[in-house]
């Protein structure tokens, strides 16, 4: 499967990354479950992805956080950023660190999905 | 309860806290059934009507559900605003584009161009407005006309957006409470739009006026001071 259809899914709650993964993988998306920020990078490490699909808010190292480490390892890597709750800063900050957007939670799945074919073509 | 959210009383102190880790919790669950219903409708399809009758009470009970928590969660927790600069008129357009309404109800936009761009928190200033286009849709039953305008103030340096309807009004003796928390006269209404849109508003020195007669509808006008040079 191509890299761009390739995506890693990180959220510290395990049923959001579940049931996020049974969806994506029943529309044709290959995806890759990390529960944590320091874990997705271990991940990025191993294996390449077109999407990173991230929680804003994680123990140890945020969704912000841990897409400025994966961009230094890939570069080209995309992310869409989720949150049940995020201050506007951090936000602004995940926007400034590059990722496309940031979606709240829980998905308008429709949305989303839209969103991703447009990153991940 | 005092007339104003606890975000700008300081009780937001006390009650932020609970509020904030309870609403990220629940945001979570429900997100769970989220992602589940859409799973289950992605393989189930419409084949089966019980089924879909089934899909679309949980995927309308789960999104009456976030919209309380999201109220709750605006209501209580101080949020500064990530202001940048802003065209109202563009997200008059982008907020209107997300409105549900029915088939009855005609939107008509005014849209005053050139208008100066206001600093504000797109978010905040798009859920305030968004707080004003449902109570219009929902003030509409029977159908009806949801107009949009902005302009310039006489001052010409505050810019304003109105959203007016053309509903029944707001009875007389209900005029005085439309700010007050919890306040509602709708069956499903949890009475915190109205307070959260003047609560986002005032956060950007600027106002929110209803003003409503029985039988000609109701205009509600949001007021900002254009960004500072």
């Amino acid at each position: 499967m191509s890299v761009t259809r390739r995506i890693l899914i990180v959220d510290d709650d395990d049923a959001v990354c579940e049931t996020l993964s049974d969806v994506l993988e029943a529309v044709g998306y290959h995806t890759v479950i990390a529960g944590d920020g320091e874990e997705a990078v271990t991940c990025i490490q191993k294996e390449d992805f077109g999407l990173v699909l991230m929680d804003l808010r994680m123990p140890r190292m945020n969704g912000v956080q841990a897409y400025r480490e994966i961009k230094k390892r890939r570069p080209a890597v995309e992310a869409i950023m989720i949150t049940a709750y995020a201050t506007g800063d951090l936000v602004q900050e995940a926007l400034r660190a590059g990722a496309r957007e940031v979606l709240s939670k829980p998905l308008a799945m429709d949305r989303l999905l839209t969103l991703i074919a447009a990153v991940c073509p | 309860m005092s007339d104003k959210a606890p975000a700008e009383t300081g009780e937001e102190a006390a009650l932020g806290p609970l509020v904030r880790k309870v609403g990220h919790l629940v945001r979570n669950k429900l997100a769970v059934l989220v992602n589940s219903t859409y799973y289950l409708r992605l393989r189930l399809g419409d084949t089966d009507e019980k089924v879909t009758r089934h899909l679309n009470l949980m995927e309308r009970e789960v999104g009456v559900a976030s919209a309380v928590v999201a109220d709750l969660m605006d209501f209580v927790i101080v949020k500064e605003p990530a202001r940048r600069p802003l065209d109202v008129n563009q997200l008059a357009g982008d907020v209107l584009s997300e409105l549900a309404y029915p088939d009855a109800i005609k939107i008509v936009t005014a849209l005053k161009p050139g208008l100066p761009l206001i600093e504000a928190d797109p978010a905040q200033i798009a859920r305030a407005l968004e707080k004003l286009l449902v109570n219009a849709v929902e003030a509409m039953t029977a159908g009806g006309r949801l107009t949009v305008r902005t302009g310039l103030g006489d001052d010409g340096q505050m810019v304003w957006i109105a959203v007016s309807d053309t509903g029944p009004g707001i009875p007389v003796e209900d005029q005085a409470r439309l700010f007050d928390p919890l306040f509602t006269t709708k069956p499903q209404g949890f009475g915190l739009g109205l307070p959260i849109a003047r609560s986002f508003v005032e956060r950007h020195g600027g106002r929110l006026e209803v003003r409503s007669s029985p039988e000609k509808g109701t205009t509600c006008t949001v007021t900002l001071p254009p960004r500072s040079r």
